[in-house]
This record gives C-alpha cells, sequence and structure tokens, in this order.
C-alpha cells in the first residue's frame, strides 16, 4: 500500500482561503512532529473536516454553521495537536515497556520464567486473570511493567536479539553506534538480577554493566513494527528538529535578529541546565573560555548536536525532540516566575503611587497655608505700604511749601529759620520716602514668592489630576514591559522609582 | 425512583479493539470509521476525532495498521488540480495478531465475569 490512488467525487469544497484552512495553518504550527509527519496529520484531518462539512450541510445547516461545527467536534486546538504528539512520543517512551510485557508474553514459548506479576515464580494458567493483562498492554504497562525474571548473561547481539524475539518484532541494532562507546556484538553481559524491577531500572544497570553513561549509553525505539537498538547520541541525531520557541515576555522586543542580553543568559541557562552535554556552541558570558565574543561556538565535544540562535524574542533551538520539550516546560516555569515578578513590581508601583499622592497631598495643604499666611502678610504690608504713601506725600508737600516760603523771604532770620525747617522736612520726605520704597521692595518680594508658591501648587495639582489615572499608567508600563522589554526608558524609569532596580 | 441508564463509555482499550475490528473487515478511513462505530451500536458509542485520529497513528507507530494515500479530486477539477489526500488504514499480520490476542483476552475477561455473574444468579435463586 504504498501507491497515491486517485478518485473522482462530488464534492461540496468551501471557499479556497476558508476557515478550515486558518484553523489548519493554526493547527499545524502547534503540532511539534517532524515537517512530513505534520504535512500528513493536516492533510487527514482536512479531509476530516471537508467531509464531515459535506455532511453537516446535507442535513440542512449554513456553510458557516457547519464549518464551526466540524471545527468545534475536533476539541481544543492545542490539546488536539498535543495527543497527536503524546501518541508519537508515547510509542517511544512505551517501548521498554512492550518489550516487558511481549517478553513475558511470549514466556511459554521462550522462557523459562514465571508471569510478570511481582513475587510470582509459579507459571500461572493460560485463562488466568494475569494471562489476559499481559495482552491488554495499556493496564499492563501501566500496572505491571516490570519483569519477574532475571535476565541471563550472554553475548550483547543474543542478549538484544532475545528480546526483539519476544517483543514480537524485528530487530535492527546500530551497531556502528554502539562500536563508537566502545562495545560491539561479542561484548559480554552479565547475569542482570533484574526480577521485580522495571525495564527502564533494568536497562540503567545493563548501562551500568557495560560502564555507558549519557549519550553513549544504550536505548531503544520501536516504530512500524521494526525495534532498533543503538545509542543515545545517535539517537539525538537522528531525531533531531529545529523549533522556534517563543520568549516574548522574558526577553526584550526589537529587531528580529537581536541579540539581547536577556536572550543571551536565556540561551546560556538552557545549555547549562538542559542536557548540556548535546550542546555544540556555549555563551561565553557564562562559560569558562573568558572570551568577550557574545557568541562564539565553541567545540564542546564530537557528538554534540544541539545549537540555539537568538532571533529577537525567539529562539531558534536545533534539538532532539526529548530535548525541546524539556526546553517547552523550562520556558513555561520562567513565563509563570516573570508572571510573579511582574506582579511584586506592579504592586510595589502601586505602593509607590499610593505613597506619592499622600505626599502630593501634603504638599498641597501645607501650600495652601503659606499661601494664605503671604497673602495675608501682603495684605498688611499694602495697608502699611498706604499709610507710609500717605505719610510721604505729606512730607512732600510739607517740604514744597517751606521750599516756596523760603524762597520768597526776605530778610535773613527769616530764611535762617525757614532754611532750618526746610532741611527737617527734607529729612523726614526722604526718610518716608525710602520708607515707602522699601515697602514696595517687600511687597514686591512676598508677590515674587507668593507667584512661585501658586505655581508649585499648579504643578502639584497638575501631578494630582494626572496620578488619578494611575491604573491606565501602570497597565501602560506592563505592557511597554511585555513589548520592548524591560530597556524601555519608561519602564527603566518606574521600575528606577520603585527601587526595582 | 431508578436512576436513568447512562450511555455506556468506550475504554482506551475497548476502543483499540472496536477499530482493530472493524479494520480487520476491510481499509477505511479516519471519519467512515467514525461513522461506523456510531452506525454499528446505534448511536449509543461515539469516538471523536480528537480520540480517533491520535491512537490511528499510535496504531500506525506499533506497526498495528499500515497506511495509503488517495487523492480525491472534485468533479470539476483538471487533471493537473490537485485533490485532497485521504488516508487509508489496513490491518497489517502484527495487528492481526494483537486483534487476535485480544479478543481473546476479551472473550476470557467477559467469561470469568459471566462466571460471578451466573453464580450470583444461582444463590439467588436458592434463596
Amino acid at each position: 500500500m504504498t501507491e497515491t490512488k486517485s478518485k473522482q467525487q462530488t464534492h461540496v469544497r468551501p471557499s479556497s482561503r476558508d476557515p478550515i484552512t486558518n484553523w489548519l495553518d493554526v493547527f499545524t504550527k502547534l503540532l511539534a512532529v517532524p515537517p512530513a509527519e505534520q504535512m500528513r496529520i493536516r492533510d487527514e484531518l482536512e479531509d476530516h473536516l471537508r467531509m464531515r462539512v459535506e455532511d453537516l450541510l446535507i442535513l440542512g445547516m449554513s456553510e458557516p454553521e457547519a464549518v464551526q461545527k466540524a471545527v468545534t467536534e475536533l476539541g481544543e486546538t492545542a490539546e488536539l495537536a498535543k495527543r497527536f504528539k503524546e501518541a508519537r512520543t508515547n510509542t517511544r517512551r512505551r517501548i521498554v515497556m512492550h518489550t516487558a510485557l511481549f517478553a513475558v508474553a511470549g514466556l511459554a514459548l521462550t522462557m523459562s520464567v514465571a508471569n510478570f506479576m511481582p513475587g510470582s515464580t509459579t507459571p500461572t494458567p493460560a485463562s488466568s486473570p494475569a494471562e489476559i493483562a499481559a495482552v491488554q498492554p495499556e493496564q499492563g504497562e501501566q500496572k505491571n511493567g516490570y519483569l519477574g525474571y532475571d535476565i541471563e548473561g550472554g553475548m550483547l547481539e543474543d542478549v538484544l536479539m532475545n528480546i526483539g524475539e519476544a517483543a514480537d518484532s524485528r530487530v535492527f541494532v546500530h551497531w556502528g553506534s554502539l562500536e563508537m562507546s566502545g562495545i560491539d556484538r561479542e561484548t559480554e553481559v552479565g547475569e542482570i538480577p533484574s526480577k521485580g524491577l522495571e525495564l527502564d531500572k533494568v536497562r540503567e544497570l545493563l548501562n551500568s554493566m557495560l560502564g555507558l553513561e549519557g549519550g553513549d549509553s544504550i536505548t531503544a525505539r520501536m516504530e512500524y513494527g521494526l525495534l532498533e537498538f543503538g545509542t543515545v547520541s545517535y539517537f539525538d541525531k537522528r531525531e533531531i528538529v529545529t523549533m522556534d520557541h517563543d520568549v516574548s515576555g522574558l526577553v526584550p522586543a526589537g529587531n528580529v535578529l537581536d541579540h539581547s542580553l536577556e536572550a543571551s543568559v536565556l540561551s546560556s541557562n538552557i545549555m547549562s541546565i538542559i542536557e548540556p552535554e548535546i550542546w555544540n556552541s556555549r555563551n561565553p558570558a557564562t562559560g569558562s573560555n573568558g572570551s568577550s565574543l557574545p557568541f562564539q561556538h565553541v567545540q564542546v565535544r564530537p557528538s554534540a548536536v544541539g545549537a540555539i540562535a537568538i532571533n529577537g524574542t525567539r529562539l531558534s533551538v536545533r534539538a532532539p525532540e526529548r530535548v525541546q520539550v524539556q526546553i517547552i516546560d523550562y520556558i513555561a516555569r520562567l513565563r509563570v516566575s516573570q508572571q510573579e515578578q511582574d506582579k511584586l513590581a506592579d504592586r510595589n508601583y502601586e505602593e509607590m503611587v499610593a505613597r506619592n499622592q499622600e505626599s502630593r497631598k501634603q504638599m498641597m495643604a501645607q501650600m495652601h497655608q503659606r499661601i494664605e499666611m503671604l497673602q495675608q502678610e501682603i495684605a498688611e504690608l499694602e495697608q502699611l505700604q498706604g499709610r507710609y504713601e500717605f505719610d510721604y506725600y505729606h512730607a512732600k508737600l510739607d517740604m514744597d511749601r517751606l521750599q516756596d516760603s523760603y524762597n520768597v523771604a526776605t530778610g535773613d532770620e527769616e530764611r535762617h529759620k525757614l532754611g532750618g525747617r526746610l532741611v527737617g522736612a527734607q529729612v523726614e520726605h526722604a526718610r518716608l520716602e525710602s520708607k515707602r520704597d522699601q515697602t514696595y521692595r517687600e511687597i514686591n518680594a512676598l508677590e515674587n514668592r507668593l507667584m512661585d508658591l501658586k505655581s508649585s501648587l499648579a504643578d502639584l495639582q497638575f501631578a494630582e489630576i494626572n496620578s488619578r489615572d494611575t491604573e491606565a499608567a501602570i497597565d501602560e508600563i506592563n505592557r511597554l514591559r511585555r513589548t520592548a522589554g524591560n530597556r524601555h526608558p519608561a519602564v527603566v524609569e518606574a521600575d528606577r522609582t520603585t527601587n526595582r532596580r | 425512583m431508578s436512576k436513568p441508564i447512562t450511555t455506556p463509555q468506550l475504554t482506551p482499550d475497548h476502543t483499540e479493539l472496536v477499530i482493530l475490528s472493524l479494520l480487520r473487515e476491510g481499509p477505511s478511513y479516519g471519519y467512515a470509521i467514525s461513522k461506523l462505530v456510531a452506525a454499528r451500536s446505534e448511536e449509543a458509542f461515539k469516538v471523536g476525532p480528537s480520540q480517533l485520529y491520535p491512537l490511528l497513528t499510535k496504531l500506525e507507530k506499533q506497526g498495528l495498521v499500515e497506511t495509503d494515500w488517495e487523492e480525491i479530486k472534485a468533479k470539476s477539477a483538471g487533471p493537473d488540480d490537485n485533490g485532497r489526500k485521504r488516508k487509508w488504514y489496513k490491518l497489517s499480520a502484527k495487528g492481526q495478531r494483537r486483534l487476535q490476542q485480544r479478543i481473546e483476552a476479551h472473550q476470557r475477561f467477559t467469561s470469568i465475569i459471566n462466571s460471578f455473574i451466573a453464580g450470583s444468579e444461582a444463590t439467588g435463586a436458592v434463596a
């Protein structure tokens, strides 16, 4: 069944760029499987959706209703994508369990071991519940996935082939990869005390007995009825995929090719924490070679396969699927942590705004008080200045009158008397003029202070009005933090005022 | 007043058994399988697409079914126009063996349960 057949069919096909195509586009992006498989799943679901829509149209639904119902029946998009991913992943993860169970099922034929129920060494009757469980993999895998016998020692090739036979599968061993780890067909394996142990534990023991660890250790895959053995490094290389991980909100937004410091740190953390041995590049900022270049690639080991490229708010990661899953989990955890920090920053900011509002209110009250005092003082000075003005004009009149009298006086004695009084009047005039001018200056100074105070009060009132929209301001800061990152000037200012940095 | 009888739900094991059984009758594709399950069970069982397609993917990965693609073209399509693709499933030899094991296990399981039911009925009859 390999050729693609062709068939003519009456086909009610909705418009070319319809909601189904849009939904499939979104769904395909969420599918974390290799591209070729993405397309196969997409094609299959498209066939399902279009057939379902045709049926619903025949039942009398309008096209939009039919499309809506068909898509809704598929369930939540991300959940469906996850199920496809799990269907692949679980198959791989269950290989070990299948092996255990098939080994048990084939027990009566090939091995002298009892059943897989722990603690039992007696073969059970053919129709016993235990055997029934053995041919129902889900129940067996989940509840009884452990061995009931010890594995006999022998040559590695024989051991692996026996497992394959018991697993009812063809076997292919990638000997080249195993030989690179220093083992071959004739490598002797001692008896493994596996009775009552889960197969994962048995595999650990096998690798431990052979002195294999990390990328050199033996693992297996079963797909399409073929059981393959090879090293972890071999399967890592074969199952490598490139995925774009969205890290917006964790790193600043900017040009798509920007390398922000935050993204560099994130990339470096991933390479340090998640399977450090698979990466073929290190960020020297946290590495050990002391280089100041931000992204110099350093060969860690020949079999390393992973790489990370920073593209603005996306990390393009080339790594095996199992590592991609760990990265998704890690980023999700970081995002939760970031949200908690953002909430704390918001709370600090709100408290700071509340403190500022209270402080402004107090300052405004004090200013109102000082303005009142100044206005009172100015009023008193103006009253005083009025009196000085009045006295000054009277003194001037006296002085002018004495001057006139002095000018027309003829006798020396009279002129002498008038001259004395004139000098006295001039002194008084000058004194009053000085006091009047001084009062003017004092009033001017007070009025300037009054104007300054009123100006400051206006500023505070303006700030007060602005602060009434505090929530909108906080929302705006948060939006900038998410879209432009922590280095946006407004965000930096907000953080600075809340002592965040 | 007795409780209303609820519609039985297929467990994942039963769903796999049902699908493998249908495929033993002949090759089929996803949408047809889902309609067949509903029709054969008189709408008692429904296997939704979100359950069906991941399960078919799993069966394919396990080598229990083989697949083939068919191109479906509209009547109005020209010879060079691409049609949409339909994925057909066929039971593999390994799938046949697995199905046989599952059927036998299911029958033994049912038989054991029935023995309890028969025992309780006999006891009830004596009482």
